[in-house]
C-alpha cells in the first residue's frame, strides 16, 4: 500500500474529514420523513411496457423496408394472426433504478410479471393483480358494462389493419429527414450461434440515446432491442434491454399467472357496483319524488 | 496508509437510518468531485430522494452503500455533463463543513490536479481512497471487472501524479 500513500494523502488533503453540514443533515432527515415511496408499481411498469411496445412497433416499421419491403410486414402480421402468442422481457436500469418486466400474451390473455414479485393477469372480463408486499390478489370483474370481448377484438383488428395500412416508406423517409440518413445503420448479416443475424442501429442528433435491434435474418423480425445512454465518460451504457419472442418460441410458463395459493383474495365486481348505483339512484328518485319537469 | 479493520456496515431498515448510516459516505464521494457546495448538496439530496422514493429497492439491494454510491455517481456525471456553472461559494469556503479555514495553495492545486484526471479514473480513485472501498467494491459500483478496475486505478494514479507534479508538488 506504500506506493499508494501519496495518492491517498493527496485525495484526502481536502476531503477526508469533511462531513455533511448540520443543515444538509436536517434537510435529509426531513426528506426521509416526508418523501413518499412509490406505491403504484404497476403504473410505473405500464409506462415501461408502453415504451417497449412503441419501440418494437417503431423498430419493425423502420427496419422492414430497408431489408425486404412489405414482405416482412406481412410475415409479422401473419405471425401475430396465426399464433396469437408473444413474449417480451424488458429490463431497465435507467437513472440507477433497476427494474424488469415480463409480458406474455396468447388468445386474449395477457400476463405480466415484475422483478418486485408483482403479477398481473388480464383476461376477458377480468383483471387480477398480485401485490407481493401485501400478499393480496385483487380481482376486478368488469361485468356487462365493459364489453371486454369487443374491446379485445377491436384492438387486435385495429392493430393488424393499422400495420397493413401504414405507409412504411413514408415513415422511414420522415425518420431519415428528421434525423439524417446516416443515423440509420444496418450491419452486414453474420452468423451467431445457430442463426444468421444483423443489427439495425438508430441514432438521433437530437437525442443522446441509441437504439439497436438485433434481427433474425431468416424472418427479418427483431428478437432483441437495446437502448443505451451516454454515461458522462464518453461511453454508452445499456439502460433498457428487451428480448422478444413470437409464436412457438414463447415460453408456455410465461403465459400463466400462477398466483400464490395462500394469498388473500379481494374481489371487486365493478359490474355489480354499477348495478347497485343505478338501483340506488332509482330508490332515491322514489323517496324524493320525480324530478321537476324541464322547462 | 494505515490498515483499518473494516467493520460490517449495518443495514438500514428505514429512510432515517439510511441517512444516519450513509450520508457521510455519500457526501465525501460527491464533494470530492464537485467544487461548489450547493451543487454538492443538491446531488446528495437527489441521491437520497431517489433512495426514499424506491426504498423497497434499497432494502432489497445486496449492498445499500454501493447502491447509493452508484446513484450518486450517475448524478455527479449528469451534473458534469450539463456543465452547469453557478457563481457560488466553493465548499472549502463555506462555514460548518468541516473545513473552516481558507484553503491553502497546496489544497487548491490538489483540487485542480484532481479535476484534471479523466472522470472515470477520478471517480474510481475517490471511491478507493476517499470512501475506502476495496478494488473489488469499486468495480461493483462502477460496473467493471476487477482487471478493468485495477487498470483504471493504475492509470488514474499515474494521471494524478502527473497533474500534481505539473503543479510543482513533488509527490
Amino acid at each position: 500500500m506504500n506506493e499508494d500513500k501519496d495518492i491517498h494523502e493527496a485525495l484526502n488533503s481536502f476531503s477526508a474529514d469533511a462531513e455533511p453540514s448540520p443543515e444538509l443533515m436536517r434537510k435529509l432527515r426531513f426528506a426521509a420523513r416526508v418523501t413518499k415511496e412509490r406505491k403504484a408499481p404497476w403504473f410505473g411498469r405500464l409506462s415501461l411496457v408502453a415504451v417497449g411496445f412503441a419501440a418494437v412497433a417503431t423498430g419493425i416499421l423502420i427496419l422492414i423496408p430497408s431489408r425486404s419491403e412489405a414482405k416482412t410486414l406481412d410475415k409479422f402480421v401473419r405471425a401475430v394472426d396465426q399464433t396469437n402468442a408473444f413474449q417480451f422481457k424488458i429490463g431497465s436500469n435507467e437513472g440507477g433504478n433497476a427494474g424488469s418486466l415480463s409480458i406474455a400474451g396468447q388468445d386474449g390473455t395477457v400476463t405480466m410479471r415484475t422483478n418486485e414479485g408483482g403479477v398481473m393477469e388480464f383476461r376477458t372480463g377480468e383483471l387480477s393483480f398480485y401485490d407481493a408486499e401485501e400478499k393480496t390478489i385483487t380481482r376486478m370483474k368488469f361485468g356487462k358494462y365493459l364489453p371486454m370481448e369487443e374491446i379485445a377484438k377491436g384492438v387486435k383488428e385495429g392493430f393488424a389493419e393499422g400495420m397493413k395500412q401504414m405507409d412504411i416508406k413514408k415513415i422511414l423517409r420522415d425518420y431519415q429527414k428528421e434525423n439524417g440518413a446516416d443515423q440509420v445503420q444496418i450491419s452486414p448479416v453474420r452468423q451467431e450461434g445457430t442463426r444468421r443475424v444483423y443489427d439495425v442501429a438508430l441514432g438521433s442528433k437530437k437525442q443522446s440515446d441509441r437504439i439497436t435491434f438485433k434481427v433474425d435474418a431468416a424472418t427479418d423480425l427483431p428478437f432483441r432491442m437495446e437502448v443505451s445512454s451516454p454515461d458522462g465518460n464518453g461511453r454508452y451504457r445499456e439502460t433498457v434491454l428487451m428480448e422478444m419472442r413470437f409464436g412457438n418460441d414463447v415460453d408456455p410458463t410465461a403465459l400463466r399467472a400462477n398466483f400464490p395459493a395462500n394469498a388473500k383474495v379481494q374481489e371487486i365486481d365493478l359490474g355489480g357496483m354499477v348495478d347497485g348505483v343505478i338501483k340506488g339512484a332509482e330508490n332515491l328518485g322514489k323517496m324524493f319524488g320525480d324530478p321537476p319537469a324541464k322547462p | 496508509m494505515a490498515t483499518i479493520e473494516a467493520e460490517p456496515i449495518p443495514r438500514a431498515a428505514t429512510p432515517d437510518e439510511l441517512v444516519t448510516i450513509h450520508s457521510a459516505d455519500v457526501w465525501r464521494f460527491v464533494q470530492a468531485q464537485i467544487s461548489h457546495r450547493e451543487d454538492a448538496e443538491d446531488i446528495v439530496m437527489e441521491t437520497f430522494a431517489a433512495a426514499f422514493r424506491d426504498f423497497r429497492k434499497v432494502t432489497q439491494a445486496e449492498n445499500q452503500r454501493h447502491w447509493l454510491l452508484a446513484v450518486a455517481r450517475r448524478k455527479v456525471a449528469d451534473r458534469h455533463r450539463r456543465k452547469y456553472r453557478r457563481a457560488e461559494e466553493p465548499i472549502a469556503n463555506a462555514e460548518g463543513y468541516g473545513i473552516t479555514q481558507t484553503p491553502s495553495p497546496d489544497q487548491l492545486n490538489t483540487r485542480d490536479a484532481i479535476n484534471r484526471v479523466a472522470p472515470d479514473q477520478r471517480e474510481a480513485l475517490i471511491l478507493k481512497y476517499v470512501n475506502g472501498l476495496s478494488t473489488e467494491e469499486v468495480g461493483q459500483v462502477i460496473r467493471r471487472s476487477l482487471a478493468a478496475t485495477n487498470s483504471l486505478l493504475q492509470r488514474g494514479r499515474e494521471s494524478l501524479r502527473a497533474a500534481l507534479t505539473s503543479h510543482g508538488e513533488n509527490v
